[in-house]
């Protein structure tokens, strides 16, 4: 390496390396259309739950609480807050599947030695977390973004877009959050993990239960209280309940009007707009610290990993330097 | 020659295993240096504490006149390794995987489009830098290899057994690869290697068994030290070896031939004289490092004879 060189690498950190690695570990998670696959399984069992038959299981109970209240002739907008519901399971279990698939590579990484490759490069230590915490979170925007597209395609085509431009704004909003806050936890979680035959395993149960434990597959509201309790312990149960808020607030709207707000609070504590967490609600605020504060939390904890395995090198060196004294 | 890597006391340890077990060495600039041991011996231990990779338990190692301790940013970019097995990305094409890497090393734009230019031509890499890397043959994807190690013009090439588990006609082909670097670029070339004709065309080799230096020196030095020249003599192997032993030699039959120990040619040459009528044919056998190992350490190299 010439002078020139070594002053633009000083001069631009791990920044160029950073950069790089991140397109690389994205790069490397959408060119296996396998992975890409299963980031989106639990999306798209979501989907097909709803379209063979929890979908029309649903609406029924709707209507019929509407009937008993002498409501009648409410089937589209029952159908629009029922499609609105299903859209917001898709949505919030891809934005933890997704980051989760992505997070393959620092595993992978780990067993076939690439980070002796990077220990041996002058690369800073940092750029390597940093860069699979930023894929795993770019993966998560684009792979959640595509699927925003075909969900709102699907809300249009179906006759039940009962979205404002705010409502859109929002949830792209949350979805920028939920990524983030999934990514940040799952990245501090594949960090323990040194096989890959122990990523597949949480690969294959957190791909399962996710979908049951932020209320996407069913109504968190017909699990048992400990079961939504334990739920409500999850980041994101709490980014689903605030896409469901954005979602499914216009077609509510709908709702209210055909009914009476009573019935319209009620739906909202069924379809979890609302959480139960310990018998206290959580509203949009709250869910939104939740999420946000769980963000904050595993990447701080991140850093700090990261800190922590740096010292006893540092302390070995000092160790070495003071025995030479 | 100036030394450019040194090594005083080097030992490592995993937990009770002491892999290496104190050993100094020197490597000159621009010499081809060959670690050669049987697996286990402590050969990738070494190579992984000089690149950074693992943390040693004590010693001291300079290279290019830098501390590994002191100043490890230094001596990085000072090396380019070529790993056991690969480190480049399977789904990811030649280029795309050697740019990422050039990074590490603050090389983009123009002047890593004119390196990478330079790189494929020296190793031949022009049709396959658009391939993804996973579909590359055994050769291709050794090219690929060296051609990672070498994308910040590194002063020494260190090389982890790079042609284990290739056949023996990509074998040849990176060993030219390599020997071509070191003639033509100057580069200093460190090995490590459980071949023997590996190790024979080094500049200098150190056997490494059991963490420890079992002998140093060059091939030749080695094989004079360590190993013995014989006369082998065909025909009926046990009367010629009784014949000879009369006269004083030490010769023994061996696989229905006669084989005589001879300390230089020049004995060799006077038996042949002395006794034409046991010498109708002969093979005058020089020492081999295949000898030289198993003299040093009592072990034989698997695939030696490869």
């Amino acid at each position: 390496m010439n002078a020139r060189q070594e002053q633009g690498m000083n001069a631009r950190g791990g920044f160029a390396a950073l950069w790089q690695l991140t397109r690389r570990n994205l790069k490397i998670f959408l060119k296996d259309k396998a992975n890409i696959f299963f980031s989106l399984l639990c999306p798209l069992i979501v989907l097909a739950l709803y379209v063979l038959f929890l979908g029309d299981t649903q609406a029924d109970v709707v209507l019929a609480s509407l009937a008993a209240q002498g409501v009648t002739g409410a089937e589209d907008a029952v159908g629009a807050f029922c499609d609105s519901w299903m859209v917001a399971g898709v949505l919030s279990s891809a934005t933890v599947t997704v980051p989760l698939c992505a997070c393959g590579v620092m595993v992978q990484d780990r067993r076939r030695g690439i980070a002796g490759d990077l220990a041996a490069s002058p690369v800073p230590a940092w750029a390597a977390p940093a860069s699979y915490f930023l894929s795993a979170a770019a993966a998560g925007l684009v792979l959640s973004a595509a699927v925003t597209a075909l969900a709102f395609a699907w809300l249009a085509l179906a006759g039940s877009w009962c979205l404002s431009a705010a409502d859109v704004f929002a949830c792209l909003g949350v979805t920028v959050l939920s990524v983030v806050c999934s990514t940040a936890l799952l990245v501090f979680v594949v960090g323990f993990i040194k096989s890959e035959g122990a990523f597949t395993g949480l690969n294959v149960i957190l791909g399962t239960v996710i979908g049951f434990l932020i209320g996407a597959y069913m109504p968190l509201s017909m699990f048992p209280a400990g079961v939504q309790y334990f739920a409500a312990c999850i980041p994101g149960t709490h980014a689903a309940g605030l896409f469901r808020n954005c979602l499914m607030g216009g077609a509510l709207d709908g709702l209210t009007e055909l009914s009476s707000p009573a019935f319209a609070e009620a739906l909202a504590d069924e379809f979890a707009l609302r959480l139960n967490f310990f018998g206290h609600t959580a509203g949009i605020f709250a869910m939104l610290a939740t999420v946000a504060g769980a963000a904050v939390l595993f990447l701080a904890l991140l850093v700090l990993t990261r800190v922590l395995a740096a010292r006893p090198a540092r302390k070995a060196r000092t160790s070495l330097r003071e025995e030479k004294q | 020659m100036a030394e450019i890597i040194r090594a005083e006391g080097l030992a490592k340890a995993y937990g009770a295993v002491q892999a290496v077990r104190g050993i100094d060495f020197a490597v000159e600039q621009g010499s081809l240096f060959s670690f050669l041991g049987v697996n286990g011996a402590g050969k990738s231990t070494t190579i992984n504490i000089l690149c950074s990779i693992l943390k040693k338990d004590a010693g001291r190692v300079t290279v290019g006149g830098y501390d590994l301790d002191a100043q490890p940013g230094k001596i990085k970019p000072l090396l380019g390794i070529v790993f056991q097995n690969t480190v480049l990305d399977d789904l990811l094409t030649v280029q795309d995987n050697l740019t990422v890497r050039a990074s590490f090393y603050g090389l983009h734009g123009r002047a890593w489009a004119a390196r990478l230019a330079y790189l494929s031509s020296l190793l031949g890499l022009e049709d396959i830098l658009r391939r993804p890397f996973g579909k590359l043959s055994g050769g291709q994807r050794r090219r690929a290899d060296i051609a990672r190690a070498l994308v910040h013009s590194p002063s020494v090439l260190v090389l982890d057994e790079p042609t284990t588990g290739l056949d023996p006609k990509t074998r040849r082909t990176v060993w030219e690869i390599v020997h071509g670097l070191q003639r033509e670029e100057g580069m200093t070339v460190f090995l490590t290697t459980h071949y023997m004709e590996e190790a024979d065309g080094s500049d200098k080799v150190v056997i490494i068994d059991g963490g420890q230096i079992a002998a140093c020196g060059t091939p030749v030095q080695l094989k004079n030290e360590h190993s013995r020249n014989y006369l082998r003599l065909y025909g009926d192997g046990a009367a010629i070896a009784a014949e000879l032993r009369a006269h004083g030699y030490a010769a023994e039959a061996e696989g229905g031939a006669c084989v005589v120990v001879t300390p230089s040619a020049d004995e060799a040459r006077a038996i042949l004289a002395r006794h034409p009528q046991l010498c109708r044919d002969f093979e005058f056998v020089k020492g081999n490092m295949d000898d030289v190992f198993l003299a040093v350490t009592g072990k034989r190299l698997e695939g030696g004879a490869a």
